[in-house]
């Protein structure tokens, strides 16, 4: 009946054991990482996170990317001071690195078949 | 019971949670600042931009579920509720742990507790 005390001391790890006063919004992240141990669920969660941030990254990216785009575009007709400035740095026109927002590699990290 | 805390609070959180958080001492703050961060639904506009920020991305900022201040009041205290079980990630997040662990503790009824507490208790 008891629900916790049932369940095997091993699996906990420091992110199941410290309360508020230990840990909060930002430290929780070093506190998961400098535990030597993880229980499967803060395990899995720092990977599914870990996979999350990353497609966050490349978004941006490609974002960044959308945008200068499209300032390039717009400054050849508008804004003729700033379009000259705007010319000088887009001297390399990034018109054919797309960023592939499909995380590729994800199958093989899961199951990493050797 | 939330002296010296700084907490931010969704839109998605119901507004008796957040007169708890300020009846037993807590401040409230803007989210880039709060020392806590509370939501009760990931895909709100609100805390969907935490999980965009620079600060998520960095590992600096996690968003807990309000569920863990309801856990606070039942049981009066803060220290037997592990707030590591309480947190709230992403949707796409949320979804890919659920085939691998099943529900999130703020999902159900079941009530953990902090290592201190089982050993009093036992
Ligand atoms: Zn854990």
């Amino acid at each position: 009946k008891p629900p916790s005390a049932s369940k095997p001391r091993d699996l906990r790890c420091a992110g199941c054991v410290k309360h508020m006063n230990e840990m909060d919004s930002r430290s929780f992240g070093t506190v998961l990482r400098s535990c030597r141990f993880q229980c499967d669920f803060h395990l899995v969660l720092r990977e599914a996170e870990d996979r999350f941030r990353r497609s966050q990254q490349l978004k941006r990216t490609s974002h960044t990317q959308t945008h200068t785009h499209d300032k390039h575009r717009k400054s050849t007709s508008e804004d003729t001071e700033r379009s000259q400035r705007e010319k000088h740095r887009l001297s390399h026109q990034p018109s054919d690195r797309c960023v592939s927002l499909t995380p590729l590699r994800r199958q093989r990290e899961i199951y990493s078949v050797r | 019971m939330f002296k010296g805390k700084t907490a931010w609070f969704s839109d998605s959180v119901g507004k008796g949670v957040t007169n708890f958080w300020v009846s037993e001492g807590g401040a409230l703050s803007s989210w880039k600042t709060a020392g806590y961060l509370f939501s009760a639904d990931a895909s709100s506009e609100d805390t969907e931009r935490i999980y965009e920020s620079e600060d998520y991305v960095k590992n600096k900022a996690r968003v807990f579920h309000s569920n863990f201040l309801s856990a606070c009041k039942s049981r009066q205290s803060v220290t037997s509720v592990p707030i590591g079980h309480y947190v709230l990630p992403p949707d796409s997040v949320q979804n890919e742990m659920r085939t691998l662990i099943g529900r999130f503790i703020w999902e159900t009824d079941e009530q953990v507790m902090c290592e201190d507490q089982i050993y009093t208790e036992v």
